[in-house]
């Protein structure tokens, strides 16, 4: 083995509330290589990152820096060890100028009364700027710019402090093709110079430019690791997409129940401001139908319009025979019969100091809709394990709080069910009875709109899967499309 | 999907930054405060003579001079409801001193009272995590109750040596306007050129971002409460002189004006925004509100219902132009 030096992560596990993210994942990020780091949303690669730059802890495992076992209580700690992010999310002060943005570590290293002209902080802040070579205004407010902006000054920051190991977590999802380039030249010398860059992106040409290293990551494991140029991208999406694994399909969904008569919701042209444009989609009664696509791609944004959280800037929805621009509000929606169940249950769904009985009949109640039958019945059907009603909701583990949430939709009778990553964060035996539910309800008539990450989930239920990419639907399958399938087209790289 | 390069002419940027400076609040403050000044001099004017505007200035001195330190707190994104008890615990203490030191070291006490009593604020915001709104709230009755304790309830005399700040005049200008500039000049220099001041808009923007760039967010924050602690002994020392008598009770209700002064100068509860030079002309507006009733014979029950409306204009504008700038 050479010694190049380098982070090295030696099996490292974590587990979030019982869902297994990370399940004992060993790399190593050589100093002078870029290494590709790959796999499908959920695969494990914001986990690994945050335990390597000491956002979080793991649950089992160590990190080595130089072959030195390293502990990274907090982000700052690893900043001192030479770890470098660049956070998918810019972590930056918007009503701060650009150079006071680029400047503030170096500000806030200073005596607290030192006298800081603007001009001494636009030259820390040009310093900065010089290695990647890029220009920005430096005293406009860094809020007024466009995110990429905003990415091109965390970026600065991070490269600035002359980093052992660089990690870049989808540092271009906003970069225009010149900023990405220059990036990608950066990175290549960052690595020249002997830093360990990881690279964490979605367009995958651009990173198998530059990669010498790759790993592909699923389901929390590491199921390839090799030379960049070992592999082509067709292998490696099928290596994301873990093909063959779903072929053996114990359910098959009744496609045959109905037909054009049926169809209960119809989107024509729906459009929304630097979201999603110009989506046409229909649901029929008793179909299911899978939205699969990167996070990102506009999904969540479209579901919400459909549900009446937002308005759509275009287009029409046509529900319960009427032709609407958009809903009133998410109550309109409700009373019509669509129920929607959010992505993020602890922020935009339950309500988690109340029991499980309030939390289950609020909307019914709040917007007076008989309800279909009593809470006690839907905790029996759903199987949700609770000491009783009147117990708070949060005191439930996060399976049986997504079936409370689940159950409040179908308390409202919906003719059309939204639900968005229904199984996020929920233990496999959950999971099998909110798969076993949403057939039922589609058995029943109801037209069910699922998006979903994981791939096998919308495979498994849905009727048809449409694929969405930066805001509009590329394409559509029949029922039970391969996993390579969706993974080529989710990453624009199908054949 | 995104349009990444803004297709924006130099033209088009140098009017886009004409109208921001426009759309500064300071600006618009300044804007209304002529129309105002213009308005009730035409309606009487005796509000343009020298005399009647050094007054004006004489009165705001107190409040300008709390909202200064206010600025700071609220531009770290914290509140301070226990100003105006501060305030009257520090003179009171200040004045009490007297008959045990010589008066620069009672007049030191004084200062150091309100600085310990920012101290304990800050502290008990950044440990215990409790929203500084609460936490204030029970220190302005606390702060209240110990000058209130410590006087046994009567205005305590002491301090005449000050005097000459809170009557005399240097040339034209009363002396306490002399300090208010000083405390403006200085509050606004620190924070909009040291380190410290851009730390603490940092902090104020976004905490988050402020703690992963390594910056000490908890030592930020008591600062900022330490020096509105001071500011308020200030004018509590100043109030004294001015009267000849340190009151337990003096100055109850004075956190909303400062406050209000520190909001329509642009600040935002929100944190990361506020500037020294819109607080001081906050302060000025409410004083030529004030002012104005007096001299046009208005109900001062309207300048309350006026006071209020200001604060929400200022706040609704503030507002607007937030949308104003993401379009």
């Amino acid at each position: 083995m050479d010694e190049v030096g380098g982070l090295r992560v030696v099996d490292v596990k974590k587990s979030f509330g019982g869902v297994k993210a990370l399940r004992g994942v060993s790399i190593e990020f050589k100093r002078g290589f870029v290494h590709a780091l790959l796999g499908a949303n959920g695969a494990g690669k914001s986990t690994l990152i945050s335990i390597c730059t000491g956002a979080l802890a793991p649950d089992h495992g160590q990190v080595e820096m130089d072959t030195i076992p390293i502990h990274l209580p907090n982000p700052r700690h690893a900043k001192q060890n030479g770890i470098a992010v660049v956070h998918q999310e810019p972590a930056v002060m918007p009503s701060l100028t650009v150079a006071q943005n680029l400047a503030i570590e170096e500000v806030g290293a200073m005596a607290i009364l030192s006298r800081l002209s603007p001009a001494r902080v636009r030259a820390i802040a040009r310093g900065k700027l010089a290695r990647l070579g890029i220009d920005l205004p430096l005293d406009t407010r860094l809020g007024d710019l466009p995110v990429s902006m905003r990415q091109l000054v965390e970026i600065a920051r991070a490269l600035s402090g002359d980093p052992r190991v660089l990690f870049l977590d989808e540092p271009n999802s906003s970069l225009s093709h010149e900023e990405t380039d220059r990036l990608l030249r950066v990175c290549r010398a960052m690595a020249d110079g002997g830093c360990a860059v990881v690279f964490v992106t979605h367009r995958l040409r651009e990173v198998f430019s530059i990669a010498d290293e790759a790993t592909v990551l699923r389901d929390g494991l590491v199921v390839w690791t090799g030379k960049g140029s070992s592999v082509t991208i067709p292998e490696a999406v099928s290596m994301m997409a873990g093909g063959g694994t779903h072929e053996a399909r114990e359910f098959t969904t009744k496609s045959d129940v109905v037909k054009p008569a049926g169809i209960v919701v119809r989107v024509e042209g729906l459009a929304r401001k630097n979201q999603f444009v110009d989506v046409n989609l229909e649901v029929a009664a008793g179909e299911v139908l899978g939205i699969s696509g990167l996070i990102g791609s506009g999904r969540t944004e479209l579901v919400s319009a459909i549900a009446g959280l937002t308005r759509p800037s275009d287009g029409r929805i046509m529900f319960g025979g009427r032709h609407r621009r958009s809903w009133k509000d998410p109550g309109q929606a409700w009373r019509a019969g669509v129920s929607m169940v959010p992505e993020d249950r602890q922020h935009d769904g339950l309500f988690s100091g109340m029991s499980v009985e309030w939390n289950m009949m609020s909307v019914c109640r709040s917007l007076g809709i008989a309800p279909i039958s009593t809470a006690a019945q839907m905790v029996d059907r759903l199987g949700i394990k609770t000491p009783s009603l009147s117990v708070p909701v949060s005191s439930l583990s996060g399976g049986n709080q997504q079936k409370v949430i689940l159950a409040r939709a179908m308390l409202t009778g919906p003719r059309l069910l939204i639900l968005d990553e229904p199984t996020r964060g929920v233990d496999v035996s959950a999971k099998a009875d909110i798969y076993a539910l949403i057939r039922e309800q589609a058995s029943e008539g109801c037209a069910v709109i699922l998006v979903s990450s994981e791939l096998d989930e919308v495979i498994e239920l849905s009727d048809r899967v449409i694929v969405m990419r930066q805001g509009g639907i590329v394409k559509e399958f029949g029922a039970h499309p391969t996993s390579s399938q969706l993974i080529a087209t989710a990453f624009g790289e199908e054949a | 999907m995104t349009t990444l390069e803004s297709g924006k002419t130099p033209s088009r940027r140098l009017g886009d930054m004409a109208l921001r400076l426009i759309l500064k609040p300071e600006a618009g403050i300044a804007i209304v405060l002529v129309i105002l000044a213009v308005i009730i001099t035409i309606a009487n004017p005796a509000f343009a003579t020298p005399t009647n505007l050094l007054n004006l200035l004489r009165s705001v001195a107190i409040i300008g001079i709390v909202s200064v330190g206010m600025t700071y707190v609220m531009i770290v994104g914290e509140l301070d409801l226990s100003v105006a008890s501060t305030l009257a615990l520090s003179a009171v203490t200040g004045a009490l001193m007297t008959q045990y030191f010589i008066w620069p070291v009672a007049v030191a006490l004084g200062l150091m009272t309100g600085v310990a009593a920012g101290m304990v604020n800050g502290l008990l915001v950044t440990k215990t995590g409790v929203n500084s709104f609460i936490i204030t709230l029970g220190t302005l009755s606390v702060f209240r109750g110990l000058g209130l304790f410590e006087s046994e309830g009567i205005p305590v005399r002491g301090l005449e040596e000050l005097t000459p700040i809170g009557q005399g005049t240097i040339g034209p200008v009363p002396v306490q306007v002399v300090i208010l500039l000083a405390v403006v000049i200085v509050g606004q220099f620190v924070l909009s050129r040291t380190s410290l001041g851009i730390q603490i808009h940092a902090v104020g923007d976004n905490a988050r971002a402020a703690r992963l760039a390594g910056l000490p967010v908890a030592r930020l924050k008591i600062i900022a409460f330490a020096l509105v602690g001071f500011l308020a002994a200030l004018a509590g020392l100043i109030r004294t002189a001015q009267l000849g008598v340190a009151e337990p009770n003096a100055a109850v209700g004075l956190e909303l004006q400062v406050i209000a002064a520190t909001v329509i100068g642009g600040a935002s509860l929100a944190g990361g925004k506020g500037s020294v030079t819109g607080s001081l002309l906050g302060a000025c507006l409410l004083g030529v509100m004030a002012n104005a009733f007096v001299l046009l014979r208005l109900s001062s029950f309207l300048q309350v219902i006026a006071t209020g409306a200001i604060i929400i204009l200022a706040a609704v504008f503030d507002r607007l132009r937030v949308k104003l700038w993401s379009a």
